[in-house]
């Protein structure tokens, strides 16, 4: 029995699920909240074959947390890394280290501490200041793979090469759209193909989720084939938008479709053949495992944040900082309260 | 550094565990055997932790749990639809979990180095690579000086590495134990062989089976095929491609023990034989079969029932029409036997061509000879100090200590290591041995054992826990064992030499063996 539970509730919210509900101002397209028009023909979706592994794939990815969170600032932890792979083999020493950085964000701070990143990666400053201290951590995470990407780029990587970062080609902060333009041109020079794996999705179709939506037609009419469908989203933004999107499915047994944003010299076969040629380990069938591999170099897990907490810990009391202070700092009693629940 | 040079220095990093058990995590691609000797390193102490593999698993880095049986279940559904994955990053992704149990650390450098029991574990994290050399230099003391074969660390042999046992030790007794075809035969060639290169103690050597003299078999060597083959001394049963002397052993010899071990007696039966021992002492056989039984059933005044001495009469004929047993004790073999252990040498006992009761008797009598001039030398001191150790090798020993009390090989079990008369118990039952006779043998050497009884029988006896090692000895391949010694610091892993290798080794010429005179008979 859930206590408090007014059941009205659970209808309306299955109503939303099932697109019963009114959806007409759903669509945010500035937010990348965008509603795709029109119905999916059989035709509309493209079939194609993996396209051997005789290129480099290169991954960048990110990843974020927080450390301690002390109510008015935030401890927070940013990662960003990549991963090179020529072929099915990975490349540990063109893959490098990932870079990370710790740093503390509160209100007050917050407009100085992302300007800081932004400079860094974009250059200059920002046209505006996040509006809170989670979305601040986010942002920074999201430069500071763009200015990965772009340092790939300048590095060099073989024509034919592929560049696959997890996210959109979509200028979802403002200010960075001239940043994605020089990338997407320096790829597009550089004969790489650039390509945003999104593993969430804002856009919708009739209100509802669209990447299952197409997944279920694009499998009733292909079943265990490998397609994409390429998307008209007319956003209205074409300031934001720098590259075509697609919906695909890259192997014939995946249960995942994912959206992917292409800026390309050459067909997106190619691109969709190459991203399927290394989606086939039995983990993420139907995820070029390049990305999985990053995802996972760059994800905190618990013990690094409690190794991180005792670091920061260590340092403040060997510089003067009573440890009655610090655990009345960042004392939770959120967790004595589910500690005794 | 190349992934090979990293390879070579380090199969992997401690993970944890205790005192009692290590765990290690090392590549998959990494050749690790049950068995293999390892050495973690401890670079904060210096510490090397020698540790011997006794399981390995699988590994993995996912965080969940099922994640293997359902990639395995991905790879049985590409391989139903003709699809073929990749596990990408393998080396990463998947690894193995090397489970040993530690033996022991050095400690110290150079000439200092001191082997200490393990009482401490190494670091988090401490490096493991293979045993060297070096790591071994300090087993030297412990390896015995009658060699039978090499160290072994899981399937590699280090030859440079002999390993036997110690001549000191053999009359504390020693068991040799392993299933059918594990290669005990040969390693008491092996054995044998090397008591003839040393001349360290004198071997009598009881072969029912006619394997050793001249191998048995074509493809086979023998005893007599060995360069120092004039140390050797061969009484057969049977013809032997050898000079051999005729075994034989006088009915004065033989014991009302020795016949009780033959046949189960009634009390009735044992005790008339008792009454008739009493009477005649060593005469004790020839009286009760040459005389009739009515003729004893008043000679003792019928106390005993005629079918009572009946039965003993027909077991005592059978013993007496014995090709072997001869009435005169000058024409037996015993004496010359004694004297030629003493000598260290190596006197083989082909008794193939007797039956299984003749072959008991034969052994029992002789065993006793050795044990009771041993036991009277052990009045003279000058004497006693003069005589090797003499081992008395026993093949399906459980047939005789089943018990730990009665007859001669018991005793020898319990008193021997005074009288420096030791025994070499052959068994592939030892759960068949009492356990106080197995407690006496203070080497234990065990080649593979299918029988989980047996080998508790062993693990419960060793000088050594050996109890982690039971999956090893399950394991272990012909010609591989292990020795549990009082003066081995942990049962060392070995690899018996095989008897012809070794011959071929020490320069393989068919010596003439030397006559024992037979006109002495």
């Amino acid at each position: 029995m859930l206590r408090g539970l007014d059941t009205r509730e659970i209808e309306q919210v299955v109503s939303q699920i099932l697109g019963e509900g009114d959806t007409a101002d759903g669509a945010f397209p500035e937010s990348g909240i965008i509603e795709v028009k029109g119905d999916f023909t059989q035709d509309d979706f493209m079939l194609f074959e993996t396209n051997g592994s005789d290129f480099k794939m290169m991954a960048v990815d990110g990843g974020s947390v927080t450390i301690l969170d002390g109510g008015s600032f935030l401890v927070a932890g940013v990662r960003v890394g990549q991963a090179l792979f020529d072929g099915p083999v990975c490349d540990r020493e063109a893959s490098g280290d990932p870079e990370m950085h710790v740093f503390d964000i509160s209100l007050a701070s917050l407009r100085d501490a992302y300007s800081i990143f932004y400079d860094k990666s974009v250059g200059g400053s920002p046209p505006d200041t996040p509006q809170g201290l989670e979305e601040g951590v986010g942002r920074i995470r999201t430069l500071m793979e763009w200015k990965m990407v772009e340092r790939v780029l300048d590095n060099g990587l073989p024509s034919g090469s592929v560049l696959a970062f997890d996210g959109a080609l979509w200028a979802g902060i403002k200010g960075i759209g001239q940043m994605l333009g020089r990338i997407v041109k320096k790829a597009n020079e550089g004969g790489i193909i650039l390509c945003g794996i999104s593993k969430r999705s804002m856009l919708t179709h009739k209100g509802l989720p669209l990447i299952p939506k197409v997944q279920m037609v694009g499998d009733d009419f292909h079943e265990k084939k490998a397609w994409f469908l390429p998307l008209e989203i007319g956003s209205g933004y074409a300031e934001k938008e720098f590259g075509r999107v697609y919906v695909a499915k890259l192997h014939p047994y995946s249960n995942h479709a994912f959206r992917i944003d292409l800026a390309l010299p050459g067909g997106a076969d190619e691109a969709m053949g190459k991203l399927a040629a290394l989606s086939n380990d039995p983990t993420y069938v139907g995820y070029p495992y390049p990305l999985a591999r990053v995802h996972n170099d760059v994800a905190f897990d618990r013990s690094e944040v409690e190794e991180m907490r005792h670091l920061l810990r260590n340092r403040a009391l060997e510089r003067g900082m009573d440890q009655k202070k610090w655990h009345l700092t960042f004392q939770e009693f959120h967790e004595v309260l589910d500690m005794n629940r | 550094m190349t992934d090979k040079e990293a390879k070579d220095i380090c199969l992997g990093r401690v993970t944890g565990r205790d005192v009692t058990e290590l765990v290690f995590r090392s590549r998959k691609s990494e050749d690790i055997f049950l068995g293999e000797m390892l050495v973690g390193l401890d670079e904060d102490s210096g510490r090397r932790f020698l540790m011997r593999v006794i399981n390995i698993q699988h590994g993995t880095e996912a965080r969940e749990g099922g994640w293997a049986p359902r990639t395995a279940g991905a790879f049985m559904d590409g391989d139903a639809h003709d699809r073929q994955y990749t596990i990408y990053d393998e080396e990463r992704r998947l690894y193995h979990q090397v489970v040993c149990a530690p033996l022991g650390y050095l400690d110290g450098v150079g000439a200092e180095v001191r082997f200490k029991s393990p009482k401490t574990i190494p670091a988090h994290f401490s490096k493991v690579r293979h045993a060297n050399e070096d790591d071994y230099r300090f087993l030297k003391q412990y390896l015995g000086d009658v060699t039978v074969g090499s160290l072994r660390s899981g399937d590699r042999v280090i030859t440079s590495v002999p390993i036997g046992i110690d001549s000191d030790y053999v009359c504390q007794h020693m068991g040799v134990f392993a299933t059918t075809g594990m290669g005990k035969s040969n390693l008491m060639k092996r054995l044998a062989g090397s008591v003839l290169e040393t001349g360290k103690m004198g071997l009598l050597v009881l072969d029912p089976h006619g394997e050793y003299a001249d191998g048995g078999k074509a493809e086979l060597k023998g005893l007599v095929h060995h360069p120092k083959a004039e140390n050797l001394r061969v009484y057969a049963t049977r013809d032997v491609e050898c000079n051999a002397s005729n075994v034989r052993i006088s009915t004065a010899e033989i014991t009302v023990g020795d016949m009780q071990n033959l046949w189960p007696f009634t009390e009735p039966q044992k005790e008339f034989l008792s009454a008739v021992n009493a009477r005649r002492r060593s005469e004790w056989l020839d009286y009760l079969v040459d005389n009739d039984g009515q003729e004893m059933f008043e000679a003792f005044q019928r106390q005993f029932h005629e079918g009572t001495i009946g039965v003993v009469k027909r077991r005592a004929a059978v013993l007496d029409r014995s090709e072997f047993v001869v009435r005169d004790p000058r024409v037996s073999m015993t004496e010359t036997v004694i004297s030629q252990l003493h000598e260290g040498e190596v006197v083989l006992v082909d008794l193939s061509g007797a039956s299984e009761k003749e072959e008991l008797l034969i052994s029992s009598v002789l065993a006793r000879a050795v044990f009771d001039r041993n036991s009277d030398l052990f009045r003279d001191k000058a004497e006693f100090a003069r005589i090797p150790p003499c081992v008395i090798a026993l093949e399906e020993a459980q047939r005789v200590f089943s018990r730990a009390w009665g007859g001669i090989f018991p005793q020898i079990a319990r008193e021997g290591r005074k009288f420096k008369t030791g025994l070499c118990a052959i068994s592939q039952q030892p759960k068949l041995i009492d356990t106080e006779v197995i407690s006496q043998f203070n080497t234990l050497i065990i080649l593979g054992l299918a029988d989980r009884l047996d080998r508790d029988r062993l693990t419960s006896s060793a000088r050594q826990d050996i109890s982690k090692l039971d999956y090893e000895i399950q394991t272990l391949m012909i010609g591989e064992g292990l020795v549990s010694g009082p003066n081995t610091p942990f049962a060392l892993p070995l690899k018996v030499d095989l008897y012809e290798d070794y011959l071929a080794g020490i320069g393989n010429h068919k010596k003439k063996v030397k006559n024992v005179d037979d006109s002495f008979f």
